[in-house]
């Protein structure tokens, strides 16, 4: 059975955006590039909230028609066109975006039935709305989270969930050369 | 010039509620070392309190695990600095109240050349951060998300940038994250 992950960036306090919704804490560099590009390796379909999902659709095809972009992203943009993608929202009503699945209602039921689903795992791309819902279905099994070296004091927390304490087993961990510990955790059995 | 350092519990939510801890023989052999690398100890009122309440007991009684009634003989030994407001004595051997701002008291013992160990609960440990008086991060990462509860540093009013210096994963899953700030 493929599994459902978190992939997001936090700062230290936990938080996924600052109290303007900014992510500029986050050292984006090359570094970083190829660890996400190592988690996108292992993604059968990327989980989006609607936020996170229209900034996505709003972007990558333009990419397509671009002739100046970068090799990296000219192949990303292939890959985010032809993937199954997973959108979490209660309040949209179609999407628009090539392969994209629109989940409004039974979200537990329809995750569970894609995890059945053979190929690579479900993988949640920042997104902390949909993460909270799912975290509360208690339907997320790994966490990947790379802690930024930061704290911001205040934002938008990361992963809140309904105040029940989840208990993790931490699977691996790694520095990356800006202070990013990617730590890797999965649900304690 | 003395050395501040900023020792916490965090969970991956960002809460340090001292409750969410996992406590085995790597985080007491730490707390060993951190003590032995400092020559006294700053608390705030809550955390002190909540130590005065047991540790004095373990070291006159002598009884339990010897490794426990050790370091409640070395806290004992340890000059322990207190801030509050509110209390007027402190009887805990070695212990001494400090009734002044903490941007003065700490500047004064840290020009004794001392290294000083916070344990921090978040209103000192903010208090600390944001006057710039923090030499060294520890932050013990907990493999937990808590839901709830105190927020690391949550009084702090700006954006805290820090440089990582060091990480040691436990046993229990926890990894030790060290940081400098970023001046």
């Amino acid at each position: 059975m493929r599994k459902l992950v978190l992939f997001m960036h936090v700062s230290l306090d936990g938080y996924a955006s600052d109290l303007n919704g900014g992510l500029d804490w986050i050292p984006y560099n090359e570094e970083l590039e190829k660890y996400a590009e190592e988690v996108v390796a292992e993604v059968g379909s990327p989980v989006y909230g609607h936020t996170t999902y229209r900034m996505m659709e709003n972007y990558w095809p333009t990419v397509l028609d671009n002739p100046n972009a970068s090799r990296h992203d000219m192949e990303h943009a292939k890959w985010l066109q032809d993937v199954k993608k997973i959108v979490i929202s209660g309040s949209m009503d179609i999407v628009e975006w090539n392969n994209t699945m629109l989940i409004k209602d039974n979200i537990a039921e329809e995750i569970k039935a894609l995890k059945e689903q053979p190929g690579k795992n479900l993988v949640i791309f920042g997104s902390p709305g949909a993460a909270k819902t799912l975290l509360e279905l208690g339907l997320i099994d790994e966490y990947l989270l790379t802690i930024c070296p930061v704290i911001l004091g205040g934002g938008k927390s990361a992963f809140h969930g309904d105040g029940e304490k989840i208990r993790l087993k931490l699977l691996s961990s790694r520095t990356l050369k800006s202070g990013i510990i990617a730590a890797r955790y999965e649900l304690e059995k | 010039m003395g050395r501040l350092i900023l020792q916490m519990n965090v969970t991956l939510d960002g809460c340090c509620d001292h409750t969410q801890v996992i406590a085995d023989e790597e985080l007491h052999q730490y707390s060993v070392d951190m003590m032995d690398r400092s020559d006294g100890l700053l608390f705030g009122r809550e955390i002190y309190q909540l130590m005065e309440s047991s540790w004095p007991a373990i070291s006159s009684s002598g009884t339990g695990p010897q490794f426990l009634v050790d370091f409640a003989r070395k806290l004992d030994r340890k000059p322990k600095y207190v801030f509050s407001r509110r209390l007027n004595q402190v009887s805990w051997q070695n212990s001494f109240l400090l009734k002044g701002p903490v941007s003065e008291e700490v500047p004064q013992l840290m020009a004794e050349g001392k290294t000083l160990l916070v344990n921090g609960g978040p209103g000192l440990g903010s208090t600390l951060a944001q006057l710039g008086l923090v030499d060294e991060y520890h932050f013990l990462v907990q493999p937990i998300v808590a839901g709830r509860g105190p927020q690391l540093l949550g009084g702090i009013l700006d954006r805290l940038n820090l440089k990582l210096t060091g990480t040691k994963p436990f046993g229990s899953g926890a990894v030790l994250l060290s940081y400098t700030p970023v001046r």
